[in-house]
């Protein structure tokens, strides 16, 4: 049983806001809807069906013959036809993949060609050419495609450059979506004189091409009825979306910035809390059924102290319209029998409480004449890679290899995926062949794929359950596959919330990530295979990046000493840059958006508008852009809790890496069976150049400087042969489930070295003498905690130490990670001595 | 024989936690460079102020282990011998470098710190960083 509740925790740092993040407080009633207004309350989930129920019965009425809305959705879904028989939708999906028996093909000049290719939405991969039709605007999908011809390997930040609604410009049904978060200027001549150089050496460049998926074929993912059903429905959600910000116009619009917009609900005026803006009550009232202006406070513009928004047009408007298309995605296109146990995965969805983690999936026997490098049945495994992957293109209705791969750089259109990729795979089998020198044996501690997660409140699951939470959710999914060849898979998630640097944490991964385990040491010092980084809000240094990256990635020696490794950009960090320098040695770059998902489509196109606006933290956006009603675990299908994600965005997120991995795990058993082994020596630091310039000899140095001076020595080669393990680190933040609690290293002086010098200058050790038995010396958090810990949440939650209402969750279940071993600085004697030690030595003395 | 226990005694309120609690021992090579840093956490609680070194409020110290029996050379005042800037970042050095000499015997046989301050000088502190 946790012991979270019987610990001191530290809300030391709860004071500190997250990025300036102001906390939101809301009414204690919210959570639930207006039980006036709708049934709706996602207590558990029956409520959740009675949702379907009840939002079926809002459009049954809605949608009577002579409901306008009625009248308006037929005429938009004829209009929608007519459209699709005017684009001239053809057969079959564009060939972005060739199909090739042979998987990872090495040249793949010109392949695409947008000949026939209705479904315009794909960009041929591996080619730097574009068909014309690709720039069509004709076509809702082409919001996954990267208009930038060269943009593939470009690392996008799209946290930064979202757009923002324009409300008061009034939508006409699609145009579609045109984001293109790596658009780029018109190039120069000089730029387009290199770029022609460039194309004249493509030819000598692999890029990456999925093998086949022969479950895509024969599920017909992959027809015009498949494609052009998702399509019609796209253009439907797109349609809904504009019908409410027409009617309703744009949540809480930040009127400093934008003057001209038309809130949902006006600001009030201060004295007596009366609109500022005279407002359409009629028209405000032929959805939402809450006027802002009787729920909103005088000094706090509307909705923040009730969320009435949620309350009316999710579950008034878009809610009962998704239930719409979901009822019909699972009429038409329901997910094959073949595909469903990767999509369940032991969750219980009536009552998601009793959810338990999928049973592995039988990998079957090796054949032993054939190839003893395995314990399991390489294609019975492989099999398995396939329908997941099936299932996620089902899900993600035709379009989960554009969604998730734009969630990582380099994209397969960059010359750098193959690398990226290949790294991938041979980390993947070294871990097979790991598992099959200790006999395969799924109970043996060994027999582990280990991944330590570092990253802020996002990361840690905070507003979530931890449940819900991005490394939890990719551990379920990939768990089953994994155990079907007999891996274990590991998630040791050192995620903090924001009131911690992320500089010093980068710095201690090796620690903080429990890789000094000594069960490892022991055995070959097993360490983390893939460390990834996600921190959306606090961020480190292209400095502090670099120097984990390369203490990651080179120097490593034997079959455990690299970490494969993922992270955020951080600041002043060049992505494209590190990708070209180091994506060949596993190096990849997430990218994060924060309250729009790219499934979501953006603001400024009109599909956004039942959410509130970018710069409006609200708790609990509901709904995706695809009208997926829960995420597969059941969970609510929010986007953003507070300024956290929602589960539905943790969920994306764990796809993209999931994807990535089994697409890995695919190449290795390949490679394995082709005989081709993974290599087992790394690039010394010295054989790869520091991106980082030399620091400035003019001022004393940074920590940071000494970095850089260190990555750049010409010691730099016995500095780093350490791995991520050449930084050792004592005290602070880490204490996850599943990691180290970090030792404390602090010693009395008496005792010490110190202790002449101490006591001849009338000083005091700072660490009592009995600082291990004493409890107020240390603070000490547990390493999991209540889900809304790390930040104040007022009464959004009825229960802070579980989720209640909006996540049927058990108290176990939301436990998320956070946790410390701090001194107490209350203690401050005149004159002490803090003493430390960094010795093993020490250890004898007890 | 080197023991884990040491360590796991020291942190007694975590016996009681329900997961993993992994047991450590800082090997041999603990430190690879020669450098030792502090690092601060973001909290409103005091700080490492500009004038901590100047006013001797604050003095980084170590020792190293030097001709047996437990004899240490102690080398005070660490942070004078490279100058670093420290003010707002997030991790300060309390030594810089080692020689050689001092490395090797750092490497093998561990390294004490000490951070010597006065009342006023004190400031928040979390991870203690070897390198």
């Amino acid at each position: 049983m946790p012991r979270a509740l019987g610990l001191a925790v530290d809300l030391a740092h709860d004071d500190d806001d997250e990025e300036q993040h102001s906390l939101i407080e809301l009414s204690s009633n919210s959570g639930a809807f207006n039980p006036e207004h709708s049934t709706y309350s996602p207590n558990n989930q029956r409520r959740r069906r009675s949702f379907t129920t009840t939002s079926l019965r809002h459009l049954g009425s809605a949608s009577s013959t002579t409901s306008p809305f009625c009248k308006l959705m037929a005429a938009l879904f004829i209009l929608s036809i007519i459209c699709v028989y005017k684009l001239g939708l053809q057969e079959g999906r564009n060939v972005a993949y060739e199909e090739s028996s042979n998987g990872y093909i090495e040249d793949v000049e010109s392949k695409n060609s947008g000949d026939s290719a209705g479904y315009q939405v794909l960009k041929s991969k591996g080619s730097g050419e574009k068909s014309e039709n690709e720039d069509s605007n004709n076509n809702p999908w082409v919001l996954f495609h990267d208009k930038d011809d060269n943009g593939g390997g470009k690392v996008v930040q799209p946290e930064k450059s979202l757009p923002t609604p324009s409300p008061t410009k009034l939508e006409t049904p699609p145009p579609v979506p045109t984001y293109t978060p790596t658009q780029q200027e018109e190039p120069s001549d000089a730029e387009e004189e290199e770029e022609e150089e460039e194309d004249e050496d493509e030819s000598s460049i692999s890029f990456y091409k999925p093998p086949s998926n022969p479950y895509i074929d024969k599920f017909k993912f992959n027809t015009s009825a498949f494609l052009t059903f998702h399509q019609n429905q796209w253009k439907q959600r797109a349609q809904n979306a504009i019908d409410i910000k027409t009617k309703y116009g744009s949540y809480c619009s930040n009127v400093d910035k934008f003057p001209d917009d038309k809130p949902m609900c006006p600001p009030l005026q201060v004295v007596d809390n009366t609109a500022i803006y005279e407002w359409d009550v009629k028209i405000l009232n032929q959805g939402p059924t809450v006027q802002c202006m009787e729920t909103g406070t005088k000094d706090i513009r509307c909705g923040r102290s009730d969320p009435w928004l949620n309350k009316t047009i999710w579950p008034l408007v878009r809610g009962p319209f998704c239930a719409v298309q979901d009822k019909q995605r699972n009429e038409k296109i329901p997910l094959p029998e073949e595909l469903k146990p990767y999509y369940e995965l032991g969750y219980d969805r009536v009552d998601p409480t009793k959810s338990t983690d999928g049973k592995p999936f039988n990998g079957g026997t090796p054949s032993p004449s054939k190839n003893k490098l395995f314990t399991f049945g390489p294609k019975i495994v492989q099999d398995h890679l396939l329908k997941f992957e099936a299932m996620l293109d089902h899900y993600y209705q035709g379009l989960s290899t554009q969604l998730l791969e734009r969630q990582l750089s380099p994209t397969p259109e960059s010359e750098y995926y193959l690398p990226m990729l290949t790294s991938y795979a041979n980390q993947i089998s070294r871990i097979i062949l790991r598992s099959t020198k200790n006999g395969g044996d799924i109970n043996d501690e060994m027999n582990k794929l280990v991944i330590g997660v570092l990253g802020d409140s996002v990361t840690s699951g905070t507003d979530n359950c931890y449940y819900d939470a991005w490394p939890e959710q990719l551990r379920r999914q990939l768990s089953p596959i994994f155990a079907s060849m007999n891996i274990n898979i590991e998630i040791r998630n050192a995620g903090k919330n924001g009131g911690w640097n992320l500089s010093p944490q980068m710095l201690c991964a090796h620690d903080m990530l429990g890789v000094n385990d000594e069960r490892y040491i022991e055995n070959d010092g097993l360490g983390l295979d893939f460390l990834f980084q996600c921190n959306n809000f606090v961020k480190a240094t292209a400095v502090d990046a670099e120097h984990l990256i390369r203490r990651a990635l080179l120097g490593g020696s034997g079959s455990h000493s690299t970490t494969v490794i993922s992270m955020n950009l951080q600041k002043d960090m060049d992505g494209d840059a590190f990708i070209e320098r180091y994506s060949k040695y596993g190096l990849s770059i997430g990218n994060v958006y924060q309250d729009a998902l790219p499934e979501l489509g953006l603001p400024e196109s009109g599909y956004k508008y039942w959410f509130p606006a970018n710069d409006r933290a609200f708790w609990g956006m509901q709904g995706d852009g695809f009208c997926h009603l829960t995420t597969r675990s059941g969970s609510s299908s929010v986007v953003n809790r507070n300024w956290h994600w929602g589960p539905k965005t943790h969920q994306t997120y764990a796809d993209a890496y999931a994807l990535l991995l089994v697409r890995a795990t695919r190449m290795a058993i390949d490679d394995l069976v082709a005989g081709r082994m993974p290599p087992d020596s790394f690039p010394k630091p010295s054989d790869v150049e520091v991106l980082m310039d030399a620091p400035s000899e003019d001022t004393p140095p940074s920590y940071r400087d000494l970095y850089i001076s260190d990555m750049i020595s010409e010691k730099a080669d016995n500095n780093n042969n350490g791995g991520i393990s050449g930084v050792r680190c004592a005290v602070g933040a880490a204490n996850q489930p599943n990691s180290t609690l970090l030792s404390h290293w602090l010693r009395p002086a008496e005792g010490s070295p110190f202790e002449e010098k101490m006591k001849s200058r009338n000083g005091v050790s700072f660490v009592p003498i009995d600082h291990l038995n004493s409890t107020g010396f240390y603070k000490v958090s547990s390493p999991i905690s209540p889900p809304n810990n790390a930040v104040e949440v007022g009464d959004w939650v009825a229960d802070p130490t579980s989720f209640g209402a909006e996540a049927p969750r058990t108290r176990e279940q939301c436990l998320h990670v956070d946790g410390s071993t701090l001194v107490n600085m209350n203690n401050k004697p005149d004159i002490s001595w803090l003493v430390w030690v960094s010795s093993w030595r020490i250890c004898l003395s007890y | 024989m080197v023991s884990s226990l040491c360590w796991h005694s020291m942190l007694t309120p975590h016996d009681q936690l329900p997961i993993h609690t992994h047991i450590q021992e800082v090997p041999p090579g603990a430190i690879t460079i020669g450098r030792i840093l502090i690092c601060l956490p973001r909290g409103k609680g005091p700080k490492l102020e500009e004038d901590s070194f100047s006013s001797g409020n604050v003095r980084f110290h170590i020792a190293l282990p030097a001709g047996g029996n437990d004899g240490y050379k102690i080398v005070e005042d660490t942070h004078k011998t490279t100058p670093v800037t420290f003010v707002n970042e997030e991790c300060v050095p309390m030594v810089v470098s080692l020689d050689d000499a001092d490395l090797k015997v750092a490497r093998e046989g561990g390294v004490w710190a000490a951070v010597e301050w006065k009342k006023e000088g004190i400031f928040d502190f979390d991870y203690l960083v070897a390198m």
